[in-house]
């Protein structure tokens, strides 16, 4: 099979226009045609957050997929981004306070996004783990999701904690 | 009473005994704090209907929201806590924090057509439309997402026909069951309220049933700890000072008369203490493993009554885990932790109390210096739980990959990437590699270290009790290398109990997730007394059916169907449309959020699990041999049924013909090691074993999918006649399967879209007609099917000669 047989059809970056109504949601024109509002989704969320955007309409129907949002226009790309940030947004913790076990169940004390936030994860082995390269994801019993975007950035004592359940 | 409350009131002054706080979710719709402050901007929180607590006030900034609403409207309170001054500051007091309002909107319940909960990667956001346009309430994290989708249901209800005291009393707060305080999702306690000292006890109570050969070990063990500290006063002591000190003024026969006495009695003791700790292995090999027996016994029986819910949730190397592993922790805890605990515990205590007796001074020294070791020790441990959980995850990678490389070997083969996997495994395997060595270097440095500083201690001893022996007379040389020996003793039990905590923390901690499966409520239960129904005719009913795996991701919306007692129900639709689901919620492997599911016209939930279960057969598109042979497989719903009925459960099934050809027949061993099946031969078998339960409802979950034509022919033609007298509910996406149904439901996006019988379907040119075309079109394309393509031709033009 030649591969070139599976390039796929991007949409054309001029033909989209993204914007963000009254109420602050993102609608979309497609040749001049408005869509309405519209949902992105990084298809690489780790690696290439602005490559590769798929758009759906709110039927979850895809749209097209964008191969750069640096391709669309100035205003288009910034609202893009903003949306996607927001869509994306990931509580980062920036430092490890403690980590306690009590049976079997780990108790977190954290800070987040500068503010002191305590959580807690069970089966750490699988609830805490790397996503893509140094991006330390962490799931928490309610559901909740972390993230330490560089771990061996991350400050000596928290790296010193988590370690001893990490891979 | 009323002193106990005063006593209590006391206690809680006090700061020693904390007051209970309110639970429930339901108790503080608005809580007092932040009501005062609403009467106070003018907001009337008497009629509150129902309210949210979210933790965002915006995309990406944390703060407290507070959502609510009332007959006239939504309202969206922000607040800032701000922490109040406290006359003392405590340490590790938590502040005292009061709610301070920052903006509150109100939105006229009017203006609100319809509200979602809409779902970000690790946030949500609470979103309504009023006239088509969409408008944000509050964002919230993706852990309040359940929360958040019930308050969107409890509004909607609400505005559409004030039908929503149906989701109110749903529980979706999760509080501390003994304080009320907020807790992670699948937890009964906070952390504060985990009760270690009950865990301990019910741990205990698995040794009840041996409490009188417990009694007996531990003195057993309490005796032979004991002789072992007084032997040293034989071995070195009476040795050295009655016998070979050069003072003595004895004898030659006196002083053999001594020796032979010290070494009799050395004898006597020694094999009077090895022959107790005889006693105690042996009762505690006897103990033991029916001990641990009842646990894991105890573990599956909890597991078998625990809903489908339960497993889907869980991992099943977690689950596999708490039988095995959990299981293990304890065992190996009490077998050789316990009783060594016990021994050392004695022999610590016992030999500081001789080393008391013998001299003040020298025990001081020494236990300063056991101080010392008893600081080092954790450290040290510490550091090797890391080092053995490097060693311990390294190796679970090389094993996975492993299993990986075995599992998937027939695709690495084609796609010749036995090169590439060669150099993934070698990349693990030198990690681990990497890690052992690590692991070993720390350990051959680290011990030899610790004994050094031992035998420091051991020289310093000899030399200042030498010093007192030979200046001050305050020590005999028997009694100073008596108290040597002793220090070495003390070793072994100091090492033991500075990591006997963690181990028994391990212990605690699988007995806590034991106790979880243990105590886990399942989803689907019983009533107390089910109804048992004389003649189960099988009728089935679907009223507005609602479910969801997920919260807010309905799989079923608002369903409803109805199919008579021997009535045949053909069930098409796309992947993921909600099928498979359905047929769960008929066998009642789940209960539907909000609807009911009636057979004969009863509620499923009225109906007695046993009975429904025994009258629905499943044929699912998961086949699941269990291990045994292909006969025990088959008779596997009727355990009694004769060799004659397996036999024309095979033959009605299509599955004798390749039975018989086997070396084993009937008697082939199949499941994980056995015979190896192909999917078809498989599926035969899992038809056979339904054949054979006689069910009043039938479930064929894509029974026929993985057949070749004339095997699924010879199959329908079988179950045709098995289907006489049954309901029979078949889940097909080959049209051709369904051809003898006598109605048809298209399910789509978990909405029955359409719902007939097949020429209502076809006159309708809907959803059906299309995907029949589809087919159609597809089976004669690659030119095969035109049988059937044939049949369905012939049933239309019927269908229009008889319009």
């Amino acid at each position: 099979m030649k591969t070139d047989k599976l390039s796929i059809e991007f949409l054309k970056p001029e033909s989209c226009n993204f914007s963000f109504n009254d109420n602050g949601f993102l609608v979309m024109t497609l040749s001049n045609e408005p869509i309405g509002r519209v949902k992105l989704i990084r298809t690489y969320p780790y690696t290439l957050t602005d490559e590769y955007i798929c758009v759906h309409n709110l039927d979850d129907k895809e749209i097209g997929i964008i191969r750069d949002l640096k391709q669309l226009d100035e205003s288009s790309c910034e609202c893009a981004k903003k949306e996607l940030e927001n869509r994306y947004y990931c509580p980062t913790v920036t430092s490890i306070k403690s980590v306690k076990e009590r049976m079997g169940h780990f108790y977190f004390q954290t800070i987040v996004d500068g503010k002191e936030k305590n959580f807690t994860v069970r089966d750490i082995t699988r609830n805490m783990r790397f996503a893509s390269g140094d991006t330390l994801l962490i799931f928490d019993m309610d559901g909740n999701r972390y993230v330490i975007p560089e771990f061996e950035k991350t400050e000596p004592k928290s790296k010193r904690l988590l370690e001893p359940y990490l891979y | 009473m009323k002193i106990l409350e005063i006593l209590n009131k006391v206690l809680y002054k006090l700061h020693i005994k904390k007051p209970p706080r309110p639970s429930g979710p339901q108790k503080e719709m608005i809580p007092e704090p932040v009501r005062e402050i609403l009467e106070k901007e003018g907001l009337d929180t008497s009629s509150v209907i129902f309210s949210i607590k979210t933790d965002m006030v915006s995309a990406e900034q944390y703060g407290d929201n507070l959502i609510f609403f009332d007959d006239k409207g939504v309202y969206c309170a922000q607040f800032r806590e701000k922490e109040l001054p406290q006359k003392q500051k405590k340490k590790h007091k938590k502040p005292d924090l009061k709610p301070e309002l920052l903006k509150i909107i109100s939105i006229p319940i009017d203006e609100i057509d319809e509200m979602f909960a809409e779902q970000y990667l690790a946030t949500g956001q609470l979103t309504y439309t009023y006239n088509g346009e969409y408008y944000s309430l509050g964002y919230f994290s993706i852990g309040l997402l359940e929360r958040a989708d019930n308050f969107k249901k409890i509004f909607n209800a609400f505005k559409k026909d004030r039908s929503h005291e149906q989701y109110t009393s749903i529980d979706t707060g999760n509080t501390c069951h003994k304080c009320g305080a907020p807790i992670p999702k699948g937890l009964k306690y906070c952390k504060d309220c985990v009760d270690k000292k009950s865990t301990v006890k019910r741990l205990f109570s698995f040794f009840g049933e041996v409490k009188g050969k417990m009694i007996f070990m531990i003195t057993a063990v309490l005796v032979s700890s004991g002789i072992n500290i007084i032997i040293p006063q034989f071995s070195t002591q009476k040795l050295y000072d009655d016998v070979l000190n050069t003072d003595n003024t004895l004898g030659y026969d006196d002083l053999f008369k001594g020796l032979i006495s010290v070494v009799l009695t050395m004898a006597a003791l020694k094999i009077s203490q090895q022959l107790l700790t005889l006693v105690y292995q042996y009762i505690v090999a006897g103990i033991l493993p029916e001990v641990v027996y009842g646990i894991k016994l105890k573990i599956f029986k909890a597991m078998q009554k625990l809903s489908v819910g339960f497993y889907t949730h869980k991992q099943t190397g977690s689950l596999m885990d708490r039988v095995t592993r959990d299981a293990n922790n304890i065992y190996w805890f009490f077998v050789d932790g316990f009783p060594y605990l016990i021994a050392n515990a004695v022999t610590v205590a016992g030999l500081i109390v001789i080393m008391f007796l013998t001299s003040v001074k020298l025990t001081l020294i020494i236990l300063f210096a056991t101080g010392f070791i008893l600081f080092l020790y954790p450290i040290v441990n510490k550091k090797f739980r890391k080092l053995h959980h490097k060693v311990w995850v390294q190796n679970s990678r090389l094993t996975s990959k492993v299993s990986d490389n075995i599992n998937g070997h027939r695709i690495i083969k084609a796609f010749s990437k036995e090169t590439d996997e060669l150099s993934e495994f070698d990349k693990i395997s030198s990690g681990l590699l990497d890690a052992e060595i690590k692991s070993a270097n720390t350990e051959g440095t680290v011990f030899p270290i610790l004994s050094i500083i031992i035998y420091i201690i051991s020289a310093v001893v000899l030399g200042v009790g030498g010093v007192m022996a030979v200046t001050t007379n305050e020590l005999t040389i028997g009694e100073l290398l008596t108290f040597v020996v002793y220090l070495q003793m003390l070793q072994a039990p100091i090492e033991f109990l500075s990591w006997v905590t963690t181990w028994w923390a391990r212990c605690v901690d699988s007995a806590q997730r034991v106790f979880e499966i243990m105590d886990t409520e399942p989803d689907v239960q019983d009533k107390e007394n089910p109804v048992i129904l004389d003649d189960f005719k099988g009728s089935v009913e679907l009223n507005e059916i609602q479910f969801e795996y997920e919260p807010a991701h309905p799989i079923i919306k608002n369903l409803s169907l109805k199919i008579e007692a021997g009535e045949m129900l053909g069930i098409v639709g796309k992947t993921g449309a909600g099928k498979t689901t359905l047929s769960n919620l008929i066998a009642r492997l789940y209960d539907p959020k909000e609807g009911v599911v009636k057979i004969d016209g009863l509620d499923v939930k009225e109906l007695s699990s046993k009975q429904l279960r025994n009258n629905i057969g499943i044929v699912s598109q998961d086949i699941f041999l269990f291990m045994g042979t292909i006969a025990d497989n088959i008779r596997y719903a009727r355990p009694d049924a004769t060799n004659d009925e397996v036999i024309a459960a095979a033959k009605a099934a299509s599955a004798h013909s390749f039975i018989s050809k086997l070396p084993d027949g009937y008697e082939t061993y199949v499941g994980s090691g056995g015979q190896s099946l192909s999917g078809g031969e498989r599926q035969r078998i899992s038809i056979a074993r339904t054949i054979i339960q006689n069910p009043k409802i039938l479930i064929l979950d894509e029974a026929t999918a993985a057949m070749d034509t004339e095997t699924e022919r010879n199959i329908q033609n079988s179950l045709s006649e098995l289907k006489a007298g049954r309901t029979t509910i078949a889940i097909a996406h080959r049209l051709s399967t369904l051809r003898d149904a006598d109605k048809l439901a298209v399910i789509d996006d978990g909405e029955c879209i359409e719902f007939g019988t097949y020429d209502e379907l076809i006159e309708k040119k809907g959803a059906y007609y299309n995907m029949y075309k589809l087919q159609e079109e597809a089976l004669r394309f690659i030119g095969i099917g035109e049988e059937n393509c044939d049949d369905e031709e012939e049933k239309e033009k019927e269908h229009d000669e008889n319009r």
